[in-house]
């Protein structure tokens, strides 16, 4: 039941910061498109028309990236596509959960779930907001040893992750 | 990377795109969150499952249309998976009736799940192999599946009637009493010949009409012997005798027929075998006793009509399968090209009767196959000349019209009278 109202929750909050975000711009058409396609989600939430929810991922972050091109405050579009995210991750999740039978079970893996759903969510729009906000000046050697210690922290991430690669798959275990 | 994986990947590029090529950093901006989302699940990526399963079974030999639930125990002998799912494989042509083949869960490491579900089917041999487990990370953008064995086996059996088994009379007998006439004089209820007497004779066999007309001598009847046989049951499974339909109906009765047939003859006491002749040759070996009904019935359960060009007529029946002498009866529609292999089976000394289905009236009384009337009636015709053909080699042929149930035919065809020549009775 809380997946299911949050995953309603998200979805309208996401296209309220989307019309806001026109309104601000005097875009009015806009935001009732906005609004249309938000009344469309929740259709298909109701009627489970998975692939519309993720057509509509889509359709927000490309008018969330146009928002951003109008110049509207950073938050709005930032808030919508993270909100997005979180309605089609629920989404699905609340599918898969609907087959658990077990009601203990079910509330473990739901409550596991979101301890790790929004703090990634939360971390991103952080960062999206650092991104944003804090402006400095990179002189060019400081830039290339930056770039260089990128580079070096994504070797030893992708090495990470290759030594946890999945073992070849066994016929009987 | 599962089909989500590719979507995300699609919207942050999406935005990265519009972001360079407009040279704003407010839009790539945008696709953190995205990123940092598509990160978490690297970095959760699965590994493949380490399950060990059980499959139980409460009864793995039925009836069709019988109940049977499964029970599928899974252990996790990995370390915990927080989401899991598990797809069971239902064999092609069982019914769930309860339960479901999926199952989402967690499960700790050494915890045990149990899947239970009821399924229900028609004839046939079902082969549980294995299922599939789909480890999947939160986000559900990257999945380690892998198959875990638990294999078991569900034979659903044709149900076999209780009928009276049709009279015969093999060349051959054995040597244990029972119901078939023996072709030697002796103990017995019908009447042999008679002969002289001669001392130790029971007086009430004396023949007195017969020592009246004599001046000294004493005659005694002599009754038949009557014991059991070797059967020999052939069940024609080529598709080209079904009308070359792979799954006619008019196979199942014929299955039903032939397992009411076998299990007949062995509750008499019989030696039993049966070859089934189509796509293959499968068999169970003349045998007795209830084993050989189990071993009959599942090789019946396994029959289907099928082609072989090898096998296109019954030219290369394996005869040797048989005992020489012994009865053998073929249950088939018959075709054209059968007739000379029925005559040398009888002139290899083989008791012969073919219990053919009319496969003409069965596709006549189905309501969107109804012929045009003329042309049953010759296919009719053709059809009791071929039977005709066979009959005059000295073959016994019952020409079974399926509306009628198969007890029905077998009562009518046990009368002991029909016995001295059933051949004149089954062509009336």
């Amino acid at each position: 039941m809380t997946t299911r109202r949050l995953l309603f929750g998200a979805l309208i909050l996401s296209t309220l910061c989307l019309a806001v975000g026109s309104l601000l711009r005097g875009f009015i058409a806009g935001a009732f498109v906005a609004l249309l396609f938000g009344a469309l989600g929740v259709v298909s939430l109701v009627q489970r028309w998975r692939w519309l929810i993720g057509l509509l991922f889509l359709i927000f972050a490309f008018y969330s990236a146009i928002l951003m091109l109008l110049q509207v405050p950073f938050y709005l579009p930032v808030l919508a596509v993270a909100l997005m995210l979180i309605t089609w991750d629920l989404e699905y999740f609340q599918e898969r959960l609907e087959h658990i039978r077990s009601p203990e079970t079910a509330r473990a893996v739901q409550r596991y779930h979101f301890l790790h759903l929004f703090p990634v969510v939360a971390g991103g729009v952080l960062l999206s907001w650092i991104a944003l906000v804090v402006h400095f000046q990179l002189r060019f050697a400081a830039a290339l040893i930056l770039a260089a210690l990128v580079i070096f922290l994504l070797s030893r991430l992708v090495a990470y992750l290759a030594g946890r690669s999945t073992p070849p798959p066994q016929g009987t275990p | 990377m599962s089909g989500r994986g590719f979507f995300l990947a699609l919207v942050i590029f999406t935005l990265l795109l519009i972001g360079l090529a407009t040279l704003n950093g407010g839009v790539i901006a945008l696709a953190l969150p995205l990123v940092l989302y598509f990160t978490a699940a690297i970095y959760y990526r699965p590994s493949v499952p380490r399950l060990s399963a059980q499959r139980f079974l409460s009864t793995d030999r039925i009836f069709p249309d019988t109940p049977v639930t499964i029970s599928l125990i899974i252990r996790n002998e990995g370390p915990s998976l927080e989401e899991i799912h598990i797809e069971d494989a239902l064999p092609h042509g069982l019914e769930l009736l309860q339960g479901n083949t999926e199952l989402y869960t967690s499960l700790d490491s050494g915890q045990e799940v149990i899947l239970e579900y009821t399924v229900r089917g028609k004839r046939g041999d079902y082969r549980f192999s294995g299922f599939r487990a789909t480890y999947r990370e939160g986000a559900g953008l990257f999945e380690a599946t892998s198959p875990v064995q638990a294999s078991h086996r569900l034979i659903v059996r044709p149900r076999p009637a209780r009928l009276k088994p049709m009279r015969i009379r093999p060349p051959q007998t054995r040597g244990f009493a029972g119901p078939i006439p023996a072709r030697q004089g002796g103990a017995g209820v019908d009447f042999f010949t008679v002969r002289e007497y001669q001392s130790g004779d029971q007086q009430r066999r004396i023949n007195w009409k017969v020592a009246a007309r004599s001046e000294a001598d004493l005659y005694t009847n002599v009754y038949e012997q009557e014991r059991v046989a070797d059967v020999g049951i052939i069940l024609d499974a080529r598709e080209q005798s079904y009308g070359d339909l792979p799954d006619h109906p008019l196979f199942e009765k014929v299955v039903q027929a032939t397992a009411s047939i076998c299990e007949g003859y062995l509750n008499d006491g019989n030696r039993v075998g049966l070859l089934v002749y189509g796509g293959g040759i499968e068999s169970a070996f003349p045998g007795v006793g209830k084993t050989q009904r189990q071993r009959i019935l599942q090789v019946l359960a396994r029959a289907r009509p099928g082609r072989n060009f090898a096998l296109e007529t019954l030219r290369y029946l394996p005869t040797r399968f048989f005992p020489p002498r012994s009865q053998i009866i073929l249950v088939s529609p018959l075709l054209q090209a059968d007739v000379d292999v029925l005559i040398s089976l009888r002139a290899l000394g083989y008791a012969v009767l073919v219990i053919s289905p009319n496969l003409l009236l069965f596709d006549a009384a189905q309501e969107n196959k109804a012929p045009d009337p003329l042309a049953l009636r010759l296919a009719l015709a053709e059809r009791a000349l071929l039977l005709q053909k066979v009959r005059r080699a000295g073959v016994q042929v019952i020409d079974w019209n399926t509306e009628v149930p198969i007890e029905q035919i077998s009562r009518r065809y046990s009368v002991r009278s029909l016995a001295v020549n059933p051949t004149v009775e089954a062509s009336r």
